[in-house]
Parts: structure tokens; C-alpha cells; sequence
């Protein structure tokens, strides 16, 4: 048993000194563990793999989309695709590699030895693989996956639903319950092990973005337990709740999921915003323009997106005052977005900058995310959501903050991390190439998309109608594009971070923060006795 | 903030047992389900099973563990905030599961039952239910034929009201047996405890009761059901999805 | 590796012959599309406006506060009035959006006073269209051939948003619809019209629209709907009024000769014969939809 810092007397001997206690051998390393690290790693495993299944869907139906016709998969198949990418994306790529990057750096980031509910920690990461095993085992089911969207709009996934359907509700639960008990860790972590001195004003912003997005973990992913148990009931015991004919309302099933789906956008966000802010201040060797004010400005994003469900809904034949309130609940968002945006400008201005692979991650995030954010709050304006609405053009708007969005937060924050965690400095030239691939061949796959969107193409859809074919063959190369580009990516971490150079403790010369005062690789355990902070 | 010492247990098997327990229930509970539908046999209850079997030995497993931890004086305040905080964020996301199934009721309730029986903004919705009439609590359906209404309501002051009644008594005797244990009173400790356990399971004995009734025999629309005759004490209860030893959560 | 990227260009060359490189929303037929086609143009020019600010300064930054140029950081941080002035100007922005758009929205909400109620009803994979006054009623379904769809022939230009019996409505009138579904969720979309409705199983949406200039448009399904839902578009025929009227009475004087038909009691020999009749002949006789 390893306690920290004072030695307890009926501890055995040979592990009480956690300086040198190393992890365990073999796999039972992974099975059992309990450090912090261990279980980060595995995280961020998990996510990659999860991306390249994902993308490799991706990769089916922009192959499909490459030309007008029916040539390589039937429409049920494509509507499979269509939904396994979206849920494994969502839920098997971006959140895991949030988690996992939570687990890494926000116990090194605020002085605590490790998460403060280990065992738990370990067990949030193990389900999982199981949740997901369940999920894609359903490819090969009679009927075939899910095939409704990821969204599983009823009664098109109730009444009408494959029998893969109730696998997929329970793969959600359990799945859910890992979000769940991650959030509660983390959130028990930053509120109860902070290092002397550590203020929660003085917590670096990705410890107070994890902070806030935990919470809207916890507030909305009972809500998608919700719906999809009042799915289950209405699939296997008779009731009625998104049926007309017992009283019931397929609407009401799209009010409760996006009261979960908005805040959960969000939640895809928000961390990338704290990895970004910490890293431009870093390479413009300048401090953060408004710290308070970015804290704030993630606060009332949380808050106000608890508000704004139903601007997916548009067009679904709600009330009036429904359609202004959402409207206008929804525009407001842009004002804390801005003002975070703003602050990373003016953290530049004036400031020393250079452009290792990190900053560029976070430069093209900037722009790219603002984009992304430009075109939401086009959809945000109801009336002329009714002509964006299902169409390529909000396929465009959510992979720009998605994809540079959100992907490229991760990636950034992986190549500003990666040395702290191998101690080993990784290829900048081998990065700068994987960065420029992914830039190019990202705003290639989706910038098109906004164009036959507004000319008018509807979304999940397998084959389309003439005049939107060159768009999307030039959609189709750039997928291709940025896809293969990822295997630098791969090739980059697994490689360079075994045989790259040493790094010294600081890695960056702009880096501030207590991961940076230890050295790189960071010891199994971090802190033993909590530093002091002034 | 921080105490010196903080204890970060060695590596444990729990967790993982746990994974691959939650992984059979859930598997085994959608082809039970599936199973049942289609009125063809499985091998679900058994997958489904053995996931119980293997959640029960990690339940005492585990807590066994901690326990034995916790006496042994391995445990700080720190500690005990983090668990009383997980514990309090857990009950939070309790909540927040019924509060998706209690906006269902509002919005069945004041939007699309009047809507359908062509009341308020959506009220020639009603074209497609000729005769149909929005009444609440609903006792005859849009469409009687595949939903039948409930034949006659639930007695709020019979079952229910037990239950009720069970539920906020076991919230007393678990706090009498809280003061027990901080005033070291063992044997009262242990008579408090026992009773509040014999309270949960006569709660549970009676909701299954409550639901095998509901479900088989009067036919009463589940959705509808809960909603409407219940009156609802304290938010988790109505559905029997809180564990026995949880009563006391509703303090 | 050239091979490749020429069969590539040529493969965007000879498709473009087909395709117009449309890149924006179309203003449309109806005021209210082209009220929403400058509000769109509105809040896109307000985001390239910002866009340029913001970017702008970004790049300034970049290009003349790096350090390979010997910039050196400044130290400061926080100004309350730079964050008051950059909250409070976006916030004044959109409202200055929020009210024409709110404005627009209650005229698409107006359904009052239609001249013609047409009840639409999505199918898996088909449009019923029932007009409420005339007693006409009929289904709508792709008349795009498989071969086509396969790549076994030729594709037409209105490939995949062709059907057998479109919707016809009067120009110049206020055309109500009542929209609804009989199994999942679909949606109706005009894009020329801006009327996207979703089709909701055991609700009705309301919506409605008035063209001045006749003419053909086409659109298609917008809510996942199964298997086929790329396949079910909408295509509808706007006729000047006179026109209007002579294809209600044809549709009237179809249905009453349907009516006849089917109102006539044979007996079974009669029935018989007739079967003989269509083997023989290779006519159907006429038959309800
Ligand atoms: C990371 C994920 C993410 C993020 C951050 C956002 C951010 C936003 N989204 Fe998006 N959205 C999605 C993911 C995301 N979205 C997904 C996945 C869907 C589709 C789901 C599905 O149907 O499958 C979707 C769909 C979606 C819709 C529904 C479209 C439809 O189906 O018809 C709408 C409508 O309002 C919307 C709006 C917005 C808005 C207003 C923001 C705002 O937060 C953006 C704010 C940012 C800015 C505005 C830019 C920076 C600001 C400034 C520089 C300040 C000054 C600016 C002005 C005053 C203009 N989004
Ligand atoms: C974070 C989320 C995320 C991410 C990262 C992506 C990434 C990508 N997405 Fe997706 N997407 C969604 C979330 C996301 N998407 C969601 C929520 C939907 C809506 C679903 C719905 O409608 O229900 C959607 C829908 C969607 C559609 C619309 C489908 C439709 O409407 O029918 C398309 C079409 O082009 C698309 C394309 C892509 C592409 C090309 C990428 C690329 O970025 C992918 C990059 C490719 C790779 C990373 C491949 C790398 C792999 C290899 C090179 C092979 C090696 C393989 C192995 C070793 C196994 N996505
Ligand atoms: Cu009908 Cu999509
Ligand atoms: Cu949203």
C-alpha cells in the first residue's frame, strides 16, 4: 500500500516509500491499477482506436458520397454507418480522450498525488471497452447495428428500430455510468486535492474547464439514461411515451435528448478551450490577457447551454414563443464564446510567438472553432434555420467545431503534453507535416460542405441528386486526405516517443504550471508531499 | 486544503470484476429483453444472472476492503470528503435521471394530451383523433385499440401510501442508527440498522407487488400510471430504481 | 501517381458538366424565402465582418509578434473596459438580428385565412397529398428507375428528384398545408418555398406558402426516415389559376370514373371475363390506389 508522505506502521515494509515504487508488471499493471497515469494512458488509447474506427467509417460513407449513384454499400448499411460514426466519435473518441487527458495533467496540474477515488477511476475506464464491445457487436447482429442517426429520433428507433436497438440502449446505460463516475472523480479531485495555496482562482483554466464540464457530465448524462430507459419501455412493456396513439409524443422524446445533447456539444468543447488557453500563452511567452473573465465566460456558457435545447428542433412544429425563446437563449451564446475568443487574440498581441506543433494545433483551433461557431449562430436564427436544417450545412458547422475543433484541442494538447508523459521531445518536423496535412485536408473535407448544404443537400443520405456531385467528390479527396494524415499522427507518438530526444522538466521555455516543475517522464507518483503555492 | 497524507490504495481487482459484471448485465438484460418480445427462449437470464452473481461478490468484495481500511486508520478527513462528495454528486445525477421522466409527465400533461384532444396551439391535431378527449388523469386513450386506457386508477391510499409511509420511516431509523454509530451505541447501532433493512425490503417487496399488478392487470398504461396516481413522496421512489440500502438518500 | 491525379481531374471535369457550382442558398419564390435569404445574408456578412476583425489582428500578431523577429512579450493583462466593450458589442449585434428574424417567424407561424388546405402525410417511402376541399387524394412516390440508381444507366438531371404524381397548387394563392406522418418522422422541404415542415406520426404541423410564379419545384425529405429516405422527394407543380382549375376537375372527373367503376356489381362470370380480358389484352382495368 502506498501512502503518501508519512509512513504509517502497520504498512509492510517494502512499498511504503512511494519515491520508489514503480508500476507493477505485466498486464495486471493495466487490469489493477490505480495511478492516474496508467489509467490516462489507457483513455487515450482507447480514444485513438475508437477515432480510427470512426473515421474509418467516415471513410465508408465519403466513399459512397464520392459519386451520384449507389456503388458500394446498400442505404441500410449507410445508415448504419452513418450512426456508429457519429456515437463512436462522440462517445469513443473526443469524451474518452478528454477524460484521459484529465487523468494525466489535472492531478500534476493542482499538486495532488492522484485522483482522489483511484479504484473507481480504474473502474470508469473498464466498462468502457465493454460498453463499446456491445455497441459494435451490434454490426453483426440479425437487422444489422443502429441505424437511426445518432440521435435515435422515435418512433423511427422504437417501433421501427432493429433488435440491436435494446443492446445499443444498454451499451448507452453503462456506458453513461462510466461518464458519470468519471465526472464525480474528477470533480471530488479538484475540489478536495489541491495542493496548499492552490486557489481555485489560481487553478490553471483546463483544471477549471474539466471542473465545469464534469458538472454538466453529471446534470445531463442521467437525462440520456432517461430517455433511452423510457425507449426500452416503450419497445418491451407497452407504454406510450413517444406515441401519439396512448398520449404520448414522438416530440418529447427530441426535448428530453437535446436537453442532454446540447449540454453534451459542450462538453466536447469545453476542455479543448482550457488546453488551448493554456498552451498560446505558453509559445506567446505572455500571460493570459483575462484570466477571470475566461473563467466566467466558461460558467455562462455551462449555464446558458442548459437553455438552448431546442434550436435542433426548429422545424418540428413548436409554439411560437418556443421558437423566439430558444432563438434568442441560443444567440447569447456567442457573447461568452466571443469573449473567450477575444482573449486568446489579445494574448498573442504584443506577445513573443513562436510555432512549435502545439501552437499550431491551437492557432488553427482559433480560427477554425470560430468558423465553426460563425455558422451556429447562422443556424441559430429560426427562420433561417428551416432552410439549413438536416441539410449538409449543419453537417459542415458541427465538424468545424468538432473536427479542428475539438480533435484539434486534443491533438494540440497531446503534443504539449506527450514529452511530460515519455520524456521523450517528439519530431517537430515529422509534427509540422502532420499538422499541415490535417489543415489541408480538413477544410477540403468540410468547407465544400457548407456550399451544398445551402445549395440544398439533405443529410444521412446515401446517394443525391446531380448538381451536388463535384462538391462532394472534392469532399471525398479530402477526407481520404486527412484521414491517412492521422497516421503520421500515430506513427509520431508511437515512434518519436520511445527514441525522440530527452526532454528537461520544463519542455517549453514559455511553460508555466506545476506539471512543468517535475521532471519528464513524470514519476510514477507525482507529488508525494503536495508542493506549496504562492 | 491539503493534509499530508492521503492515502492512494495499491492496485485492486474490484474495479475490473465490476467492468466485466456490468458488461453481462447489460448484455444479458437486452437478450432477456429481446428474448421476452419475441416469445422465444435464450440464453439471457443466465448471462444475466451471473452478471448478479459477479456484481454481488464485488459489492462485498469491495466494501469488505474499504472497511477494512477505513478501521485500520488509513483514511484521513481529506478522504472522507472525497467519498461524501462523490456520494452527493451521485445522488445529484440520481436526480437528474427523474427529472427527465417528471418532464415527461409535464409535457405529457400540459402539452401533447390537450394537444391531441385539440386543445391549445397544436389543437388540429385533433383531425386525426375524431372524438378523442384530452382528460387527466387519461383513461381513454388517442387510440383505445393499441393502447388500451387504464380500467380504473391506482388507490393512492392504499399501496402507495404504504410505501410511502415505509419509505420516510426507514428515513427516521437510519438516522437514529446514524446517531447510534456516532455516539458509539453498538447494540442500538445494529437494532436501528436491522430495522431500517427490514423496512427497504418490505418497500421493495411491495412495489414489486405494486407493478406486477399494474403491469398484468388492470393493463394501466405504465407512462400514464406513474404519473398520474402516484403521489410522489420523495423523488426517487416511484420506480423502484434506488438500491434497498438507499432509502436514507432521501433525507 | 500523375495518372492518377489526371483520371481524377478529368473525373471532376466531365461531372461538372452536370453539376452547377451553386455555393449559396437560393433566394427562392416566395417573400418569405427571400426574406430569409437576406437574413441570411445579413448574419453572414455580420461573421466575414468579425471574422476579418478578429483574424485580422490574429494574423497581425503572428506576422509581427513572433519572436524569430526579436519581438519581445509585453506583461499586460486585464482591462476592464477592452472586456466591456467586446461583451457588450456583440450582445447589441444580435439583438439588432434577433428582430428581424423574430419578425419573419411570426409571418411564417401566420396559417390564418388559406385559400387551399392540403393535408400531406409522409410514408416510409412516399407523400400522400389529400386536398381537403376537393376530395382529392393521391401518393407521390420516386419515379427515378433502379437502373439509374445502380449505375446501369444513364443518369437524368432531375435524378432523384422526380416523381409520378407531383403536387399541384394554384399560383398566387395562400396554400395551407397540414402536415403529418403515418409512420416515422419525415419532413417536407421545399427549398424554393422555405417551408420545411416536419411530418410528426399522430400530429399535425401547420404551414403554408403562396408562389407568384408558376412553375416546377423540387425538393426532398429531410428527417432520417428509414431505409429509403433518400429516396422520397417532393416535386410541386405551381399552375396559374385557369390551369389550376382544369387539372382539379380532370383529377374530379378521374375519381368520378373511378367510382363508377368500382360502384358497378358484377357477377363472378362477369369478373371472370373481364380477368380473360386484361390476360388477352395486356390492359388493367382500372383500379383503386
Ligand atoms: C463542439 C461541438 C459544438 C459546438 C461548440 C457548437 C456551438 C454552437 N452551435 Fe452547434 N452543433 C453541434 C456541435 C457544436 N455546436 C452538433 C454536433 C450539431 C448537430 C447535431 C445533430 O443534429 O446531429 C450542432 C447543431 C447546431 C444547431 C442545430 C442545427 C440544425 O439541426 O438545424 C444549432 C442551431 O442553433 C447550433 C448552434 C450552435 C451555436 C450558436 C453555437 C455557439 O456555441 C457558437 C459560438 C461561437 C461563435 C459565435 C464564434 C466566436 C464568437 C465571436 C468571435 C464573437 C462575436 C460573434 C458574433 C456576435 C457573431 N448547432
Ligand atoms: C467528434 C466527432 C466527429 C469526428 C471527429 C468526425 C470526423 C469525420 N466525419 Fe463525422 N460526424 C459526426 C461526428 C464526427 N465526425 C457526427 C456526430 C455525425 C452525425 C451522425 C448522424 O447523422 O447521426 C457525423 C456525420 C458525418 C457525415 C454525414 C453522414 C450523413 O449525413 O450521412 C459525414 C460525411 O461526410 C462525416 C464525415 C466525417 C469525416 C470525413 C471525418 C474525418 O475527420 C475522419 C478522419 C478519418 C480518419 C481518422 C480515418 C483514419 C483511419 C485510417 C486511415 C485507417 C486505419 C484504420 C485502422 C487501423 C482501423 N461525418
Ligand atoms: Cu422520409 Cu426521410
Ligand atoms: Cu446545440
Amino acid at each position: 500500500m502506498a501512502t503518501v508522505d508519512i509512513d504509517l506502521p502497520h504498512v509492510k515494509d517494502h512499498d511504503h516509500d512511494p519515491h520508489h515504487h514503480g508500476p507493477a508488471k505485466g498486464i495486471g499493471r493495466w487490469l489493477f491499477t490505480t495511478n492516474h497515469k496508467d489509467i490516462g494512458s489507457m483513455y487515450l488509447i482507447f480514444s485513438l482506436c475508437m477515432f480510427l474506427i470512426g473515421g474509418l467509417m467516415a471513410l465508408i460513407i465519403r466513399a459512397e458520397l464520392f459519386q451520384p449513384g449507389l456503388q458500394l454499400v446498400e442505404p441500410e448499411f449507410f445508415n448504419q454507418m452513418t450512426t456508429m460514426h457519429g456515437l463512436i466519435m462522440v462517445f469513443g473518441a473526443v469524451m474518452p480522450a478528454f477524460v484521459g487527458l484529465a487523468n494525466w495533467m489535472i492531478p500534476m496540474m493542482i499538486g495532488a498525488p492522484d485522483m482522489a477515488l483511484p479504484r473507481m477511476n480504474n473502474w470508469s475506464f473498464w466498462i468502457l471497452p465493454f460498453a463499446f464491445l456491445i455497441l459494435l457487436s451490434s454490426l453483426f447482429m440479425e437487422g444489422g447495428a443502429p441505424n437511426f442517426g445518432w440521435t435515435f429520433y422515435a418512433p423511427l428507433s422504437t417501433t421501427y428500430g432493429p433488435p440491436s436497438t435494446t443492446y445499443f440502449i444498454f451499451g448507452v446505460h453503462i456506458m453513461g455510468i462510466s461518464s458519470i463516475m468519471g465526472a464525480i472523480n474528477i470533480i471530488a479531485t479538484i475540489l478536495n486535492l489541491r495542493a496548499p495555496g492552490m486557489t481555485l482562482m489560481k487553478m490553471p483554466l483546463f483544471v477549471w474547464t474539466w471542473l465545469i464540464t464534469a458538472f454538466l457530465l453529471i446534470a445531463v448524462m442521467p437525462v440520456l439514461a432517461g430517455v433511452v430507459t423510457m425507449m426500452l419501455m416503450d419497445i418491451h412493456f407497452g407504454t406510450s411515451f413517444f406515441n401519439a396513439a396512448g398520449g404520448g409524443d414522438p416530440v418529447l422524446f427530441q426535448h428530453i435528448f437535446w436537453f442532454f445533447g446540447h449540454p453534451e456539444v459542450y462538453i466536447m468543447i469545453l476542455p479543448a478551450f482550457g488546453i488551448i488557453s493554456e498552451i498560446i500563452p505558453t509559445f506567446a511567452r505572455k500571460r493570459l490577457f483575462g484570466y477571470p473573465s475566461m473563467v466566467y465566460a466558461v460558467a455562462s456558457i455551462a449555464l446558458l447551454s442548459f437553455i438552448v435545447w431546442a434550436h435542433h428542433m426548429f422545424t418540428v412544429g413548436m409554439p411560437l414563443v418556443g421558437e423566439v425563446f430558444f432563438m434568442f437563449a441560443t444567440m447569447l451564446i456567442a457573447v461568452p464564446t466571443g469573449v473567450k475568443v477575444f482573449n486568446w487574440v489579445a494574448t498573442m498581441f504584443r506577445g513573443s510567438m513562436t510555432f512549435e506543433t502545439p501552437m499550431l494545433f491551437a492557432l488553427a483551433f482559433v480560427v477554425l472553432f470560430t468558423i465553426g461557431g460563425f455558422s451556429g449562430l447562422m443556424l441559430a436564427i429560426a427562420p433561417v434555420d428551416f432552410q439549413y436544417h438536416d441539410t449538409y450545412f449543419v453537417v459542415a458547422h458541427f465538424h468545424y467545431v468538432l473536427v479542428p475543433g475539438a480533435v484539434f484541442g486534443i491533438m494540440a494538447g497531446v503534443y504539449y503534453w506527450l514529452p511530460k508523459w515519455t520524456g521523450h521531445v517528439l519530431n517537430e518536423s515529422l509534427g509540422k507535416f502532420h499538422f499541415w496535412m490535417s489543415f489541408v485536408g480538413v477544410n477540403i473535407t468540410f468547407f465544400p460542405m457548407h456550399f451544398v448544404g445551402l445549395a440544398g443537400m439533405p443529410r444521412r443520405i446515401p446517394d443525391y441528386a446531380l448538381q451536388f456531385a463535384d462538391f462532394n467528390s472534392i469532399a471525398s479527396v479530402g477526407a481520404f486526405i486527412f484521414g491517412l494524415s492521422q497516421l503520421i499522427f500515430v506513427y509520431n507518438i508511437i515512434h518519436n516517443a520511445r527514441v525522440g530526444e530527452k526532454a528537461t522538466a520544463q519542455v517549453w521555455d514559455g511553460a508555466h504550471g506545476l506539471e512543468w516543475t517535475v521532471p519528464s517522464p513524470a514519476p510514477y507518483h507525482t507529488f508525494s508531499t503536495p508542493p506549496k503555492v504562492d | 486544503m491539503s493534509t499530508s497524507s492521503y492515502y492512494v490504495p495499491e492496485q485492486s481487482r474490484w474495479p475490473i470484476i465490476a467492468s466485466v459484471s456490468m458488461g453481462l448485465l447489460a448484455y444479458g438484460a437486452a437478450m432477456t429483453f429481446n428474448a421476452m418480445s419475441a416469445d422465444r427462449a435464450s440464453f439471457g437470464p443466465y448471462i444475466l444472472g451471473a452478471g448478479f452473481l459477479v456484481l454481488f461478490y464485488v459489492i462485498f468484495g469491495w466494501f469488505r476492503d474499504v472497511i477494512t481500511e477505513s478501521q485500520s486508520g488509513l483514511y484521513s478527513d481529506q478522504m472522507d470528503r472525497s467519498f461524501r462528495q462523490g456520494m452527493l454528486w451521485f445522488i445529484f445525477s440520481e436526480v437528474m435521471f427523474f427529472a427527465a421522466f417528471f418532464g415527461a409527465l409535464f409535457y405529457v400533461r400540459t402539452f401533447s394530451v390537450p394537444w391531441l384532444g385539440g386543445e391549445g396551439e397544436k389543437g388540429v391535431t385533433n383531425m386525426l383523433w375524431e372524438g378523442f378527449q384530452a382528460t387527466w388523469p387519461l383513461m381513454v386513450t388517442p387510440d383505445p385499440v393499441q393502447f388500451e386506457g387504464p380500467r380504473e386508477l391506482v388507490d393512492p391510499w392504499h399501496l402507495p401510501l404504504l410505501n410511502t409511509v415505509l419509505l420516510i420511516s426507514s428515513s427516521v431509523t437510519i438516522t437514529i442508527a446514524h446517531h447510534a454509530l456516532k455516539v458509539g451505541h453498538r447494540k442500538k447501532l445494529e437494532f436501528w440498522l436491522a430495522a431500517t433493512i427490514a423496512l427497504a425490503v418490505a418497500f421493495l417487496y411491495f412495489q414489486v407487488v405494486e407493478y406486477i399488478e399494474a403491469y398484468t392487470e388492470p393493463r394501466i398504461d405504465v407512462a400514464v400510471r406513474e404519473f398520474t396516481v402516484r403521489p410522489s413522496t420523495c423523488s426517487p421512489d416511484s420506480t423502484g430504481f434506488m438500491s434497498p440500502s438507499e432509502p436514507s438518500f432521501c433525507l | 501517381m500523375t495518372k492518377a491525379m489526371m483520371a481524377l481531374g478529368l473525373s471532376l471535369a466531365s461531372s461538372s458538366a452536370l453539376a452547377d457550382w451553386q455555393v449559396n442558398l437560393n433566394q427562392g419564390v416566395t417573400e418569405i424565402s427571400r426574406d430569409i435569404f437576406d437574413l441570411h445574408m445579413l448574419i453572414f456578412w455580420i461573421c466575414v465582418v468579425i471574422g476579418v476583425g478578429v483574424f485580422g489582428v490574429m494574423f497581425y500578431s503572428i506576422f509581427m509578434h513572433r519572436k524569430s523577429k526579436g519581438a519581445q512579450a509585453a506583461h499586460f493583462h486585464e482591462n476592464t473596459t477592452v472586456e466591456v466593450v467586446w461583451t457588450v458589442i456583440p450582445f447589441v449585434i444580435l439583438i439588432g438580428m434577433a428582430i428581424p428574424a423574430t419578425g419573419t417567424l411570426m409571418d411564417m407561424y401566420d396559417t390564418s385565412e388559406a385559400d387551399v388546405d392540403i393535408q400531406i402525410t409522409g410514408y416510409q417511402w412516399k407523400w400522400r397529398y389529400q386536398y381537403l376541399d376537393e376530395e382529392i387524394d393521391f401518393f407521390s412516390n420516386l419515379s427515378t428507375p433502379r437502373e439509374e440508381i445502380y449505375n446501369e444507366a444513364g443518369k437524368n438531371p432531375n435524378y432523384l428528384l422526380e416523381v409520378d404524381n407531383p403536387l399541384v397548387i394554384p399560383a398566387g394563392k395562400k396554400v395551407r398545408f397540414l402536415i403529418t406522418a403515418n409512420d416515422v418522422i419525415h419532413s417536407w422541404w421545399v427549398p424554393h418555398f422555405a417551408v420545411k415542415k416536419d411530418a410528426i406520426p399522430g400530429f399535425i404541423n401547420e404551414s403554408w406558402v403562396r408562389v407568384d410564379e408558376p412553375g416546377v419545384y423540387r425538393g426532398q425529405c429531410t428527417e432520417l426516415c428509414g431505409k429509403d429516405h433518400g429516396f422520397m422527394p417532393v416535386v410541386v407543380e405551381v399552375k396559374p389559376q385557369a390551369e389550376y382549375d382544369a387539372w382539379v376537375a380532370a383529377q374530379r372527373a378521374k375519381k368520378a370514373a373511378l367510382a363508377e367503376a368500382a360502384s358497378q356489381s358484377y357477377s363472378v362470370d362477369e369478373l371472370i371475363a373481364m380477368g380473360e380480358g386484361v390476360l388477352s389484352t395486356g390492359h388493367a382495368p382500372p383500379v383503386m390506389r
